[in-house]
């Protein structure tokens, strides 16, 4: 998943979730007391939470929806059959209660909650999940992927779903996890109003899901709104309502903060005014998985001179980089992949060296080099792109910085010998697994991989580490990112972190790394008092 | 975005009938001129930083003596690229217009000169041109072949040239009618010669007249683009950029938006002062 | 009068169909690649292509405009690659809202205009004054005037609401002009009204102010001219005030200008939308047009360019008719 301006996505893939447990990234928060509130019992407006969203949403659609923006709208209304514990890689029941998987990792079986209605009124059972199942895959858009592998399925009775694959999958159970995994969604939709089109028309403005709110409106450009559902199946909703707000300038955003209109900002707030925000509103800052990467093409003069590329490493002080671009709301990374995902992995050989730096720019067969980035609200990758330009100018590169659209990026890889020299660009895995991260990343065919890595090793590595036993796959995977690393096709260089700017009653705050940008609306409380 | 017509119509006689001449041209040029000048020294005089110098102060440093704008997000003295954004919008613009304007003007006299089927061919497409919303295309153009400068000035002088033609056919038109004309005419002189040292110069007091109104405009819509991630890509000083790509600061560090929009303000009210004398000092001789 | 409605018309299908080669041209020269932003990172190469041919963008060109001239013909703009919508449907999802919002702007750029155009007649040190003081306003960029008023009337001042269209507890009534001002007074909800009201004029405003500078500087030139001629020093002569000569005689005929350049501030007006709209959070054509440029969505931009575009001439359009009803003389013409 990619951070733009455009935030069209991604993806991921996995490796044993019961072998990650444990990794779960810890979560700090930092500023905001618990409200020192004024109103005694919480009147209707108390119960109304507001948020922004700086774009609309493509569409509402769990098997359409493929971008950051509006996850929390699909995460509140849709619930899949596991999800992430907050805070954490480790995946808990969420409309399945447990699952098994065979020894020859072939069949999951699903047994799920009992109980649970859709919004429509019904009681979700395995048929609808099957068929939940088979709409993502006859409607085949970008999150249909993660059900490919699938050869059959089967509902032996009317709490048990029972998926057989083709092959070993690792990361399957991750994508069930996944914010952009397949949701269960109701007889309402997919019976009454699948129309012609498996009910894509319905749905891109109401939703049938089992989660603790419903799309009541949609209106698109103005607001959406989320209404508590009064058969939830887990614990109620603090707020009644929802209203999330299209307010497409971060300033405006930001006014409307302090003046009490919005309750909170969940994403592109100035990291630079965190430090004098106002009283009336505090922030919390968790790691997620954007990270920072600067993509090098390998496929024209000078960067397809290893030695050449290789002095990059030596051009920047990532650690200064990273504080001053991001001012504390972002860490250097650790290794080729987000360390919760992938542990152990060796340090990255990046280090400031004014010699080698120049010494590559000398040999350098030219020395006019672009650097693209995408355009962002926050504008972190242009503050970046700059910084890198300067610190480069000084090697004695002649760097021309330029912004491009999303669409533009994917397009280069037709013509790769037009495309930048360099290129900055924010991605985040699928789910929390090692494989979602490197195969749109580091496979030749790759979604993320923009300007052409190939590497013929790395490719065999990764089809064989997706069947593999988990931790053979842990050790491929280890493989692959230190023959990235070596390569100097890509540079990792910070991981950013999720942050929250909320109003000071507001209390309840979790999240899951994997889902960007993304607080859990029903566990958000006022506090007043 | 500001884009768009521009002038104020009055009625007024062409400047060939008023008989302003080549001699009209170069006193309305000086004082564009003259500021083109100014911008082109002001950095190099008074900037005490190169654009894209990252100071000592670190970023986010206040206004003070020694940094009168204050630092920006990477620690670059606000004022010298200010002086350097000054320049940079300066010239972006005259280069518009300058585009626009001879194209405008090739086209206008080409159609002045010829008459017939060819001047009305050529004006049916100049107000198809005019009769499209400039600033919408502006927007489609640079939305569609992505954005960077050089693009950017391309779409507004695509948007900018049918003006011009307008104007240098009008008085292309007037001039040929006129006495002298006529006598270089029967005289044998060739037609091309006679556009190029009889007709077109005719056409420079308004044409110029027009440029100067335009330039306040340009720096405006520029600003406008920018503003909208469709103008000239950091680290450009470029004031338009560089105020909207400092808005995120508009609440903690003012100084860093607020310096170039009240750049791009000065720097329009001056273009726009500029034109408004050269309006009236070509209104006073051709309405009397 | 016939004869000219009907030339004009011609001229208004010739200028369309100008507009729509343009803004099929453009998206035939650019580089990226839409589809595959749409259907994102992970899909297989054969989701790709399958998509590309079904959105016919593996077709040659000439066949592509060929399609595309018959689809617009038909009243089918294509889908949208963001929203999945047909483009038509997602214009008439945010065109109203724009509607609403461009023509309280014309309005008020015609009464400002002329009032502060009336007020720069007749020279004087007060009208010097002034006319310094227009051309400084036209002077601040767009954005910052914007920014400017939210900061001293939303945010210090607490007089007006920031974003929107509307309060957002309110609920929206479903048309039937789709016109908030107009459709809370048909349901008779005065808090609806007001709620709209008071959102609309920030934005408005805004919009306003440069067209209204530029039509207050065009008719103030156009009506020192007319005060020289002679029958209005004939009136003069006559004994009339300096006020009523201006407001009976001078206004009269200095209006055609000024009507020609409100037209044509018009545009000006339209390309103001896409910053407005964004800054004020507006529903409009502005946003949709700036969340399609992001998303390269070809569809809704072509599609978003020729209404803007079709608005504009058809507006113009009709202030040439009304000055030929008007004056007699430009019917001849």
């Amino acid at each position: 998943m990619k951070l733009s301006r455009a935030r069209t996505a991604p993806l991921c893939l996995i490796l044993g979730a019961l072998a990650l447990a444990g990794c779960g990234a810890a979560s700090t928060s930092s500023g905001g007391s618990p409200a020192s509130g004024t109103t005694a019992a919480a009147s209707a407006s108390d119960q109304i939470l507001r948020i922004p969203y700086l774009a609309d949403m493509s569409v509402p659609d769990p098997d359409i929806f493929y971008d950051i923006e509006g996850n929390s709208v699909i995460l509140s209304a849709y619930d899949g059959l596991v999800t992430y514990a907050p805070g954490s890689t480790t995946i808990v029941p969420d409309l399945a209660t447990s699952w098994t998987v065979s020894p020859d990792r072939l069949t999951y079986t699903f047994h799920l909650r009992a109980g649970v209605h859709f919004h429509d009124g019904t009681v979700m059972t395995s048929q609808e999940v099957e068929r939940s199942f088979q709409r993502r895959l006859a409607v085949n858009q970008a999150p249909a992927y993660m059900l490919k592998p699938i050869a059959s399925m089967a509902t032996p009775n009317p709490l048990t779903f029972v998926v057989h694959l083709k092959s070993p999958v690792n990361p399957f159970i991750d994508y069930m996890a996944s914010s952009w995994g397949p949701k269960v969604i109701g007889p309402d939709a997919l019976v009454t109003h699948a129309g012609s089109d498996h009910a894509q028309t319905w749905l891109s403005t109401h939703d049938d899901g089992t989660g603790p709110y419903e799309l009541t409106t949609f209106a698109r450009g103005r607001q959406y709104v989320l209404t508590r559902s009064p058969d939830y199946w887990g614990a109620q909703p603090y707020f009644k309502e929802v209203l999330i707000k299209i307010t497409p300038d971060i300033g405006t955003q930001q006014l409307e903060l302090q003046n009490g209109d919005v309750d909170a900002i969940m994403h592109s707030f100035p990291a630079s005014e965190l430090n004098s925000l106002p009283s009336n509103v505090h922030a919390e800052e968790f790691p997620s998985f954007l990270r920072l990467l600067l993509y090098v093409n390998t496929n024209k003069a000078p960067f397809n001179n290893p030695a050449v590329r290789a002095s990059l490493r030596a051009d920047v002080n990532i650690p200064q980089l990273v504080a001053e671009a991001y001012s504390g709301t972002a860490t250097p990374s650790i290794g080729a992949y987000p360390e919760a995902i992938l542990p152990n992995q060796p340090t990255l050989p990046y280090a400031p060296n004014a010699k080698l730096a120049a010494a590559g720019a000398k040999a350098a067969s030219t020395k006019n080099i672009t650097l693209a980035y995408t355009a962002d609200e926050s504008g972190v990758q242009r503050r970046v792109g700059e910084l890198i330009q300067a610190d480069l100018a000084q090697a004695g590169w002649n760097v021309t910085v330029k912004e491009v659209q999303l669409p533009q990026v994917y397009g280069y890889v037709n013509n790769l010998s037009s495309a930048p020299d360099l290129m900055l660009q924010t991605n985040t895995p699928d789910a929390s697994h090692p494989d979602t991260w490197a195969r749109i990343l580091f496979d030749s065919t790759g979604g993320l991989n923009f300007l052409g890595f190939k590497d013929p090793t790395v490719d065999s590595l990764l089809n064989q580490a997706l069947s593999a036993p988990p931790a053979k796959a842990t050790s491929l995977y280890q493989q692959v990112g230190q023959d990235v690393v070596a390569s100097n096709e890509i540079f990792f260089l910070g991981d950013v972190k999720n942050v929250f700017v909320l109003n000071r009653d507001l209390t309840g705050v979790e999240q899951v790394p994997a889902y960007p940008w993304t607080v859990t609306l029903a566990d958000l409380k006022r506090t007043a008092g | 975005m500001a884009a768009g017509p521009r002038f104020p119509i009055g009625r007024r006689r062409s400047a060939a009938e008023a008989g302003l001449g080549a001699a009209g041209a170069r006193r309305a040029l000086i004082p564009l001129e003259i500021v083109t000048v100014v911008m082109l020294v002001l950095p190099t005089v008074f900037a005490t930083h190169s654009a894209l110098d990252i100071t000592t102060a670190g970023p986010f440093h206040h206004p003070s003596l020694r940094y009168p704008f204050g630092t920006d997000d990477l620690g670059r003295d606000v004022f010298s690229r200010v002086l350097y954004g000054a320049r940079a919008s300066w010239l972006s613009a005259l280069g518009v217009i300058v585009v626009g304007a001879a194209f405008g003007g090739l086209i206008g006299a080409v159609a002045g000169a010829f008459g017939g089927i060819v001047d009305t061919l050529l004006m049916r497409l100049t107000d198809l041109f005019l009769a499209l919303p400039a600033p919408v295309l502006a927007i489609a153009v640079i939305a569609s072949v992505g954005p960077s400068l050089f693009h950017t000035l391309l779409a507004l002088s695509i948007v900018w040239w049918p003006w011009y033609a307008r104007i240098v056919r009008g008085e292309v038109r007037a001039l040929a009618a006129r006495p002298h004309a006529e006598a270089a005419r029967l005289a044998g002189v060739g037609r091309a010669r006679l556009v190029l040292r009889h007709l077109l110069p005719g056409a420079f007091a308004p044409v110029i007249v027009a440029m100067s109104l335009d330039v306040g405009n340009l720096i405006l819509a520029l600003a406008a683009l920018s503003f909208i991630g469709l103008g000239a890509p950091p680290p450009a000083a470029e004031l338009g950029a560089m105020s909207s790509q400092g808005l995120e600061y508009l609440f903690g560090y003012a100084w860093v938006p607020i310096a170039p929009a009240v750049g791009v303000a000065v720097l329009a009210l001056t273009a726009n002062l500029l034109g408004e004398k050269a309006n009236r000092s070509l209104d006073e001789r051709t309405t009397r | 009068m016939a004869s000219l409605v009907g030339r004009r018309l011609v001229a208004l299908v010739a200028v369309m169909f100008g507009l729509v080669v343009i803004v099929f041209a453009l998206q035939a020269v650019i580089p990226s690649d839409p589809v595959r932003a749409m259907v994102g990172a992970s899909a297989s190469p054969q989701i790709v292509a399958q998509e590309r041919h079904k959105l016919g963008y593996d077709k040659p060109l000439p066949e592509r405009f060929a399609d595309y001239l018959d689809r617009l013909v038909h009243g089918n703009l294509e889908t949208s690659l963001r929203t999945r919508n047909p483009v038509t449907q997602d214009l008439g999802t945010f065109a109203p809202a724009t509607l609403e919002l461009a023509l309280s702007a014309a309005v008020l750029a015609g009464v400002l205009g002329v009032g502060l155009g009336l007020l720069l007649v007749g020279g004087g040190r007060a009208a010097r004054l002034l006319r310094l003081v227009l051309i400084g306003g036209a002077s601040v960029p767009t954005f910052l005037t914007a920014l400017l008023a939210i900061l001293v009337f939303y945010s210090t001042l607490h007089l007006l609401p920031a974003s929107g269209r509307v309060s957002d507890t309110l609920v929206v009534p479903d048309g039937p002009t789709k016109l908030l001002l107009v459709d809370s007074l048909l349901h008779g909800e005065p808090n609806l009204f007001w709620s709209a009201f008071t959102h609309l004029i920030m934005p408005a405003f805004t919009l306003a102010l440069l067209p209204a500078l530029a039509i207050a500087r065009t008719l103030a030139t156009s009506c020192e001219q007319i005060m020289r001629e002679d029958y209005v020093r004939t009136a003069r002569s006559k004994g009339l005030r300096e006020r009523r000569v201006l407001i009976r005689h001078a206004l009269r005929n200095a209006a055609g200008p000024a009507l020609t350049m409100s037209g044509l501030q018009f545009g000006l007006l339209l390309g103001g939308i896409v910053v407005v709209e964004q800054i004020y959070a507006w529903p409009g054509l502005g946003l949709y047009l700036d969340q399609s440029i992001a998303y390269s969505d070809f569809p809704a931009i072509t599609g978003t360019t020729l209404l803007l575009g079709a608005a504009y001439v058809v507006v113009n359009f009709t202030v040439d008719l009304a000055q030929a009803w008007a004056d007699p003389r430009i019917r001849t013409v």
